[in-house]
């Protein structure tokens, strides 16, 4: 008997329709990103941006078993971070505390 | 609405953000009623899985009501109650089909490592999380599964992740009647599988932990004997004393990644020279006998791990590993619930309004009010 001939007892796809996850939808090929005109069913509400973003684009060009990609996106991460500290109220501050530090010092100097 | 939102290393706040929208055909709109905390999320928490940005939502067990459908939907409408697996499926792909739900290709593309999940960074797609008052479910026929109307959502809650993680990891055991196993870990995970040993016709159950309150309400929760590690010189040495000296014939490691127990493994986990201290693991490996199983739901992540795999090949170990595939275990588990023989909300120990987050983490991570399980509840669901 050629090995094609023997009955596969309802393995993966050749599985019982009426026992197989996805039924009856992968039948009707509602199902599937792909046959809903592209669009994907992942998205973010978190888009790359600045440095780390940068930083992640380069990450993603790396496979998935080199450390190098995943150490990028950990420092990618921490990045972050500190970009996410940069809002203006911050700035605001960081300059604030900046000039009078530096005012307090010229005024030492020039005494 | 109000969500758990990520600001860097130890930083959760709750914060507006935009309520989620439909984006493909074949997503719902949940609004949260019940959420917990993981001890998954005290990973992410601490930044050690790559790729969770600034701004991401965490949650990965939640269950609550349809409020919205998409045009692709067929067995959801608004109104239904749902309890929602932390894996995103989509039924179709070659995983799916073979019960992979947790490795789907369609979910992670991008990925070959995982496949999508909930709120757990964008090495998992990058889906927002249920830790906030609504989220969006993809691919909402294949996941979500309908609480039934004599059902709290208490009682179905802990199907979406560590209920069934606790049978796998029992069942990858591949446990024989009368088998020895030992669960490294006393939390949520390990509890249920403590108690799924047990189910499968373990003979003795041991149970591994360095926390007493833990260790306490395993006893009770469970009826296991307890090692206390931090009580022991050498715990191999105790472990291997209550085995005959052979070992068990199964391990189960439900620690995952932030082990405690060893100076070294945790100090170069936190230095990034590994991924994580996998100090449990290397219990694992040695405290079961040769021929044994190992079988591994903590949770670990890249780049990599010291491990003692020329030990695991000279032992002859089968190790199974894996996310777990959650789908495929709810009904069963569901019926288990149902008829009592597993009591799932009884390791709830404390409930926090959404608003409270923060403090739930603090108090889940640090282990305080002899904590074992958290659950959020959002504004619109208090009672």
């Amino acid at each position: 008997m050629e090995p094609n001939d023997m009955p596969i007892p309802g393995w993966g796809v050749d599985r019982d329709p009426q026992n197989r996850p996805g039924y009856p939808l992968e039948q009707e090929r509602r199902i599937g990103f792909d046959t809903v005109q592209g669009v994907p069913p992942y998205t973010t509400t978190v888009p790359l941006k600045g440095l780390s973003g940068l930083i992640r684009r380069a990450a993603y060009k790396t496979p998935d078993w080199k450390p190098r990609r995943w150490m990028m996106l950990l420092m990618a991460d921490r990045i972050d971070m500190l970009e996410s500290m940069l809002t203006p109220r911050n700035l605001l501050l960081a300059g604030g505390i900046g000039g009078l530090a530096a005012a307090l010092f010229f005024r030492r100097k020039l005494r | 609405m109000n969500a758990l939102t990520y600001f860097g290393p130890g930083k959760v706040r709750v914060v507006e953000k935009p309520d989620p929208r439909i984006e493909h055909p074949n997503d719902i709109v949940l609004r949260v009623t019940r959420t917990a905390i993981c001890g998954s999320d005290l990973h992410l928490l601490d930044g050690l899985v790559p790729d969770t940005r600034v701004g991401s939502t965490f949650g990965h067990e939640f269950a609550g009501v349809v409020e919205d459908v998409g045009p692709g939907v067929r067995s959801l409408v608004p109104g239904d109650r749902v309890v929602v697996p932390f894996n995103i499926a989509c039924g179709t792909c070659f995983f799916c089909q073979k019960g992979f739900y947790a490795c789907c290709d369609t979910s992670n593309p991008m990925s070959d490592i995982a496949g999508g999940a909930f709120g757990y960074s964008h090495t998992t797609g990058g889906y927002e999380g249920g830790q906030a008052e609504y989220v969006r479910v993809p691919f909402a026929d294949v996941g979500p599964m309908k609480i039934p109307t004599d059902m709290e959502e208490e009682d179905v809650l802990f199907l979406s992740d560590i209920l069934p993680t606790g049978y796998m990891a029992a069942e990858m055991g591949d446990i024989q009647e009368g088998d020895t196993v030992i669960v490294f870990g006393c939390g949520p995970v390990g509890l249920f599988a403590q108690k799924c040993a047990w189910l499968m016709g373990a003979g003795r159950v041991i149970a591994v932990d360095h926390v007493d309150y833990r260790l306490e309400f395993a006893k009770r929760y469970n009826n296991v004997e307890t090692v206390n590690f931090k009580e022991c010189d050498d715990v191999l040495e105790v472990l291997k004393k209550l085995t005959d000296g052979r070992g068990a014939d199964v391990c189960i490691e439900a620690v995952g990644c932030e082990a405690s127990g060893s100076l070294p493994q945790t100090l170069s986990g936190k230095m990034f020279v590994q991924a994580g201290s996998p100090t449990a693991l290397f219990w694992s490996i040695h405290a079961a006998r040769r021929g044994g199983r190992v079988s591994i739901v903590g949770v670990y992540g890249p780049p990599a791990n010291l491990f003692p795999i020329g030990v695991a090949m000279n032992k002859n170990l089968t190790l199974r590993l894996g996310q777990c595939n959650v789908r495929r275990y709810m009904p069963h588990l569901l019926d288990l619930i149902r008829e009592g023989t597993i009591d799932a909300k009884g390791i709830i120990s404390h409930r926090f309004p959404l608003e409270a987050a923060p403090d739930a983490y603090e108090i889940f991570k640090q282990k305080k009010d002899d904590c074992i399980k958290c659950v959020l509840i959002p504004a619109h669901a208090q009672a």
